[in-house]
């Protein structure tokens, strides 16, 4: 079997081929974009100013009915309920924006007051979770609670009436179950716990699966024997836990601390963060991407999510961007992801501060790794920023671009010209 | 192959013209979400990849000096953004967390889609069984349409490269169509 068959390939070709339905609804879905990232712009802006709870919902069902669009303001007093897709009903006595809405998910903003969340475990829906500053976040295990700041005291509150909520906080992560409250904040500042540590909850331990290729391949687990612990027994029934625990993947406190050392569990909550951090889009993605740095300085995924950090500023502060990958690389002279950091430090050095004289030292690293597919192109731009420089080893770097079996088409012809200009200053 | 962006063009986007912004995603987006569903395998959602290739595209559109053609440019940036996604949904399956993609297109009937679903699954994973260069010069040229120098140009290698890649990847496809039961 030498190639696949004329069939095949009509068949390939015809199987993969967007239906005008799927781009449609990616049309619809990018139109929504810019509304969503004005939203979080906002979100940020009312942290600072108030404290302000984050609800994010992840839905299967795009229709929202009546439901308000994103950006709208909804004093829930007023409106009487908000009905969100086809599981979620918020009422209470508070002030919320609407920041998203789409088949991808909603998140409201509570910026004042009490909202009641009722969630229909069988509906169609992924997951519920609330965020606060001060690193408080709740999540729902369970189906009716509610949350409230009262801004003027500075003062939350988590109830439960029906059901089970995780609550991760800067006290740890616990749970809060039917008939529970937890408080934060307000005077003295000393949180009140009347709630079980989620470390009861028994882990989820997963058989890690083949990596599909090599650019698939994921580092194991630190402690695969892991795999063979024997879960805890659960220390209450709960209505849908199993289900919510699966199918979220934004949330860490699915992944509980271990109960003992012998029976300790390979930690996962770094890698559920990353996923959200990694997930996150706009001034979001920053956002996490900082509270993860400062949740788990430690974690083996830290430089990738420095890497999104970086990248996350250079759009609208390139000069920050920079030298927080330069603070970095010089605090991790040889970490083994160094590759990543000099990655990005690098054009955005050359193409967003026009600065080749910050590059080129993180290019010339870079074309020392012999990075595989890169290295043509990160030895061309080497070239180029040494010319511009006039660095004396420009001439040789130019000669190494230009005769690279894999030399950039793109770049060849400023690396000719570069050429032509430097013989002819000699 | 599709020629440089224009400057009016490129001007308007880099100003946030929502104009522009409908007129560059009404273009592309067949394109972007075709290539993600071929690149991405049967793990990743299309629709959220494809929007992530957009947000990209329009916050890297300064730094874009119109060296190659926009089209070019974008699958450059598509590449990165797939391998990423793959990368997270090899994480979450890693750990469990793995949801698999639900069809988003709801003009067909249940039976249709699922059928139409199934098919789309089976060459993808096919597809996802090779090595990522061949995969990616297998998608230009067979499915795409392609030539090999215009791969080479997309994929920034030279066209002996792609006719390498290619020599390789239909042998290596042709065994996982027929492992995943698309008829000869």
């Amino acid at each position: 079997m030498s190639a696949p068959t004329p069939t095949q390939l009509d068949a390939a070709r015809r199987a993969t081929e967007p239906s005008q339905a799927e781009v449609d609804g990616l049309l619809r879905a990018l139109r929504e974009q810019p509304q969503r990232r004005f939203q979080l712009d906002l979100r940020i802006a009312l942290s600072a100013a108030a404290a302000a709870l984050v609800v994010g919902l992840l839905l299967h069902e795009p229709n929202y009915g009546d439901a308000p669009g994103p950006g709208a303001r909804v004093e829930l007093a007023e409106a009487g309920a908000l009905r969100l897709g086809p599981s979620i009903s918020l009422t209470g006595d508070a002030s919320l924006i609407v920041t998203s809405a789409s088949e991808r998910g909603t998140v409201v903003t509570l910026t004042d007051g009490t909202v009641q969340a009722e969630v229909d475990p069988t509906g169609a829906w992924r997951t519920f979770a609330v965020r606060a500053p001060e690193g408080v976040t709740v999540r729902v295990v369970g189906t009716v609670f509610s949350v409230s700041w009262d801004a003027e005291e500075e003062r939350g509150a988590v109830a439960v009436e029906r059901g089970r909520v995780a609550v991760e906080g800067p006290e740890g992560d616990r749970a809060v179950a039917a008939g529970e409250r937890w408080t934060w904040g307000g005077p003295g500042a000393a949180t009140q716990v009347a709630a079980s540590p989620v470390a009861e909850e028994a882990p989820e331990v997963v058989e890690p699966e083949e990596p599909e290729d090599e650019a698939l391949r994921v580092e194991p687990p630190e402690a695969p024997e892991a795999a063979q612990v024997a879960p805890a027994p659960r220390p209450q029934a709960t209505p849908e836990p199993e289900r919510l625990a699966v199918v979220d993947p934004m949330e860490p406190a699915d992944e509980p601390a271990p109960t003992s050392a012998e029976a300790a569990p390979r930690d996962y909550s770094d890698h559920l963060a990353f996923n959200r951090v990694d997930q996150a889009t706009g001034p979001e993605r920053l956002a996490l991407a900082e509270a993860f740095l400062t949740r788990y300085p430690d974690s083996v995924l830290a430089p990738s999510v420095e890497a999104i950090r970086v990248d996350a500023l250079a759009g609208e502060r390139p000069e920050e961007a920079l030298q927080r990958a330069e603070a970095w690389l010089a605090a991790h002279p040889n970490h083994p992801d160094r590759r990543l950091l000099l990655s990005l430090a690098a054009p955005i050095a050359r193409d967003d501060l026009q600065d080749c004289g910050r590059a080129l030292p993180w290019y010339r690293e870079l074309v020392r790794m012999h990075e595989g597919g890169a290295e043509a192109t990160n030895l061309s731009w080497a070239a180029l920023c040494a010319a511009e420089l006039q660095d004396p080893e420009a001439g040789a770097l130019l000669d190494a671009a230009l005769t690279h079996p894999q030399s950039p088409r793109a770049l060849r012809p400023a690396l000719k010209q570069a050429r032509r200009a430097l013989s002819s200053e000699r | 192959m599709t020629g440089a962006i224009d400057t009016d063009t490129l001007a308007a986007l880099r100003s946030g013209d929502a104009r522009a912004q409908e007129r560059f995603y009404r273009q592309h987006a067949p394109d972007v979400l075709r290539w993600v569903i071929r690149l991405g395998g049967p793990h990743v959602h299309a629709e959220d990849v494809a929007q992530d290739v957009f947000a990209t595209a329009l916050r890297r559109v300064g730094s874009f000096r119109g060296e190659s053609s926009e089209r070019t440019w974008l699958f450059a940036i598509t590449r990165n953004v797939v391998r990423n996604a793959r990368r997270r949904s090899a994480l979450r399956r890693f750990v469990g967390l793995d949801v698999v993609p639900e069809p988003t297109d709801t003009a067909r009937g249940p039976r249709e889609l699922v059928e139409a679903e199934q098919e789309r699954r089976a060459v993808q994973s096919a597809l996802s069984t090779l090595k990522e260069a061949w995969r990616e010069a297998i998608v230009l040229v067979d499915l795409e349409g392609y030539t090999a120098r215009e791969a080479g140009e997309m994929l920034d290698v030279p066209e002996g490269t792609v006719s390498s890649r290619l020599h390789h990847g239909r042998k290596a496809f042709a065994v996982a169509l027929e492992k995943q039961g698309v008829r000869r």
